[in-house]
């Protein structure tokens, strides 16, 4: 038989390598659409990403685009390191909002631009990546309660490399 | 005051907007949403354990909400703009996802692309060929499960 497991908040498991949650959030109970107001904050999501987590990630969604694993190749293109990818990034802000959420299936719309570049975190030159989210509009459309959260993935300056926005439907 | 307009953009660019690829089937496999997991770090069972799915209430484990890109592959290809050769960069500028419809481990989707839309800016940074592409995703019986739409800048 398949293991017991509590649907959410097993998190003890190891992950294998990839990109370590420092101070990952809690499960919470998801939240209800009618306490959901503007300017309700969504707990922030930190992640280390290394250069394991580049590859990992490239051969995920089979993308292999040099600036992402070939550092030559990066600082041929006026980089200074090899960058994270955009759909990284983007995955980043998704897992932040759906932790919020409660289910993936509850997202309506995720966009993210890619108006920095982020680079992995070195044993030299440590770094993180954090996304935070605040409610901007809550309605109800086409029979759904839905909210809007403006996003944003900074880095450890605090600019702002990823704004993004997410519609999410809450019961 | 800007530099006076030119266009890049070539009738025959512009022939291919709207023209869809053919389609590209993608069975969701178990072990490719395992491995997407491992590598964005997303320990939520239940989108590598069909128990932890089905006590959550899920039929199946549930395609996690970035997985598309991994299933991102068209059956023919896409015919790009060549823009008479323009530009010297090109960048990912951004990308948005519509959820229609739920997905799920053990699904085959089909993945379509098309250009939506090739348009030209002159801005601080000179002339630019902003080209949007839409990818599409439809499940067994035809229905939009998810749609992106990429926006790419060339200058």
């Amino acid at each position: 038989m398949a293991r017991r497991s509590r649907a959410r908040g097993d998190k003890g498991k190891a992950d294998g390598g990839a990109a370590l949650a420092v101070a990952e959030p809690q499960p919470a109970p998801a939240p209800r659409w009618d306490e959901v107001a503007v300017g309700t904050a969504i707990p922030e999501l930190r992640k280390v990403v290394t250069t394991r987590t580049l590859v990992q990630f490239a051969g995920a969604v089979g993308d292999f685009f040099e600036l992402h694993y070939d550092q030559p190749a990066a600082q041929k293109a006026g980089l200074p390191d090899v960058i994270l990818q955009g759909y990284l990034k983007k995955a980043y802000l998704a897992e932040a909002v759906v932790r919020w959420a409660g289910s993936p299936q509850k997202l309506r719309r995720l966009s993210a631009s890619y108006r920095g570049v982020d680079l992995p975190s070195r044993d030299s030159a440590p770094r993180s990546f954090t996304v935070r989210g605040t409610v901007t509009r809550v309605w109800e459309e086409g029979g759904e309660k839905l909210v809007e959260i403006s996003l944003e993935g900074v880095d450890d300056s605090g600019a702002v490399t990823t704004p993004g926005r997410a519609v999410v439907a809450l019961g | 005051m800007t530099a006076e307009p030119q266009s890049v953009v070539t009738d025959a660019d512009r022939a291919l907007v709207g023209v869809d690829t053919e389609p590209g089937y993608h069975l969701v496999e178990a072990g490719a949403v395992r491995r997407f997991c491992e590598a964005v770090g997303l320990d939520d069972p239940i989108h590598v354990d069909p128990a932890a799915a089905h006590a959550a209430g899920y039929p199946e484990r549930p395609v996690p909400a970035a997985f598309w890109p991994a299933i991102q592959v068209t059956g023919s290809e896409l015919r790009r703009p060549d823009l008479g050769g323009f530009g010297t960069r090109s960048m990912n500028a951004g990308t948005e996802f519509e959820y229609l419809r739920p997905a799920y481990v053990g699904q085959t989707l089909a993945c379509t692309a098309r250009i939506a839309d090739i348009r030209e800016r002159d801005g601080r940074a000179g002339h630019m060929v902003i080209t949007v592409l839409e990818y599409t995703w439809r499940d067994e019986a035809g229905h939009v499960v998810t749609r992106a739409k990429l926006t790419g800048v060339r200058l």
